[in-house]
């Protein structure tokens, strides 16, 4: 198929589930629609290189990864924060996290964690293609999936949005 | 046989059901979970956890539109110029060379007085040449204002900020740092960058950012737009900016977040505009 394949056929088939990895990644509804525009555009650029339309969900699970990162290392080094005088006018407040608990969680999580774990929960690739997606063994997978797991439950427990939910996550 | 201890290690990614085969439990993990009573009850704990985790987290509303404004962007992005170099030469030496040339094919039948007017031409439109403004190409402006914080030097001449971005509030500018950008034969021009931080309670959001300038005088094309909110979204590889003319300066807005942040910003500015 490879060539055949075309950006309004990806869209059809994949922005919405790439919408909700990447509103579960970044927690705003507009950082997440920048990261799928942004995903979507590399792909554009490079749709020569998808060779089976069959694969293009794991292919554009990773463009959306590298961009993630690039994105968190560039809020790094963009500017240092000791470079920024204290804003004026408060920091945002919690009113998104406080209605979503689970975001919050995640969002404490570090985005490698946080990338195994959405990826994970969405249920769109098979964990063969999220070792592949994140260039990781599946054995890091495992790894890794299991301590995030650890670590939402404990900030879940924390907020008390556990309460009534059993769970077995770190045993 | 296999221990508790590596069954619940295996198991972690067999808690929630997946279409292919490698994704279900091995043998060796649904046999242990067969004979132990307490891992049967800790992997439906653990599968019970997953699968509503999993549920929580689909449900995520999708913005009306989506698909639509995805096309858009995609399109605008397609319709874009390739980039020009950032060293290209400047197009007026073309003309010299071909006086040359011409002068060289009829070198014998010229009288003195001729090639003297020649030789005085060429000289002035040396001079000439010489004096004129050097001007950087607004895409390799864009690329300078895209690259990484750490090719611009601690060292600045200052920045002239427009009065909306000092009085807008939410907003927090940074130390300006700067960059010297070479324009072919040992001339240079500073660009400056400004880093900010924007915040807003409703909505609520939070953006980091940078302000790029350069005089006018020193770019070329100039943008289209004459204000940071009348300008339209472009793309410099996948990272979405804006720019704008504002008196003799030339600035360029960049937000690593993406397009939606800068239209935030924009709406912010817009506002602050009417409120003032």
């Amino acid at each position: 198929m490879g060539s055949k394949v075309s950006m309004d056929e990806l869209i059809d088939r994949h922005a919405e589930s790439l919408y909700r990895v990447a509103y579960r990644l970044s927690g705003q509804p507009a950082d997440a629609e920048d990261l799928i525009q942004q995903t979507f555009l590399v792909a554009q650029e490079k749709l020569d290189q998808l060779r089976d339309v069959e694969t293009a969900a794991g292919w554009l699970v990773t463009i959306l990864r590298n961009l993630f990162l690039k994105q968190c290392r560039d809020r790094v080094k963009l500017v240092s924060l000791t470079d920024l005088a204290d804003a004026p006018e408060t920091q945002p407040d919690n009113l998104e996290t406080s209605r979503d608990d689970l975001q919050a969680a995640l969002l404490a999580l570090p985005e490698e964690y946080r990338l195994v774990l959405v990826l994970f929960y969405f249920r769109e690739l098979s964990y063969k293609d999220i070792a592949q997606s994140l260039g990781i063994p599946l054995g890091t997978v495992m790894s890794r999936l299991a301590r995030a797991k650890a670590q939402l439950k404990r900030h879940l427990e924390g907020s008390g949005t556990l309460t009534g939910m059993k769970s077995g996550a770190g045993h | 046989m296999t221990d508790c201890q590596t069954a619940r290690e295996n198991w972690e990614l067999t808690t929630l059901s997946r279409s292919t085969e490698c994704d279900h439990p091995s043998d060796d993990v649904t046999a242990h979970l067969e004979s132990c009573p307490n891992c049967r009850i800790a992997f439906r704990e653990q599968k019970r956890f997953d699968e509503e985790i999993a549920d929580r987290l689909a449900d995520v509303p999708i913005p009306a539109g989506l698909k639509d404004r995805l096309r858009e962007r995609l399109k605008t992005a397609a319709e874009l110029p390739v980039l020009a170099d950032a060293e290209a030469p400047a197009s007026t030496a073309t003309g010299d060379l071909v006086v040359t040339g011409r002068q060289r094919r009829s070198w014998r039948r010229v009288g003195t007085r001729t090639i003297s007017s020649i030789a005085a031409l060429l000289l002035v439109a040396a001079v000439a040449w010489m004096l004129q403004p050097s001007r950087l190409e607004f895409r390799s402006f864009m690329q300078v204002a895209t690259a990484d914080w750490a090719e611009f030097s601690t060292t600045s001449n200052g920045a002239i900020l427009p009065v909306a971005w000092t009085s807008q509030p939410g907003m927090a500018l940074g130390e300006t740092r700067s960059r010297q950008v070479s324009v072919g034969l040992g001339r240079t021009v500073m660009i400056s960058a400004t880093p900010f931080r924007w915040s807003s309670r409703r909505p609520s959001v939070q953006l980091e950012g940078r302000l790029v300038q350069m005089p006018a005088t020193a770019v070329r094309p100039l943008p289209a737009a004459n204000s940071f909110t009348s300008a339209t979204i472009e793309y410099q590889g996948a990272d979405a900016l804006v720019s704008w003319v504002d008196g003799d300066q030339v600035y360029i807005c960049f937000v690593p977040q993406g397009a939606a942040s800068i239209e935030h910003l924009q709406r912010a500015f817009a506002r602050q505009t009417m409120v003032t």
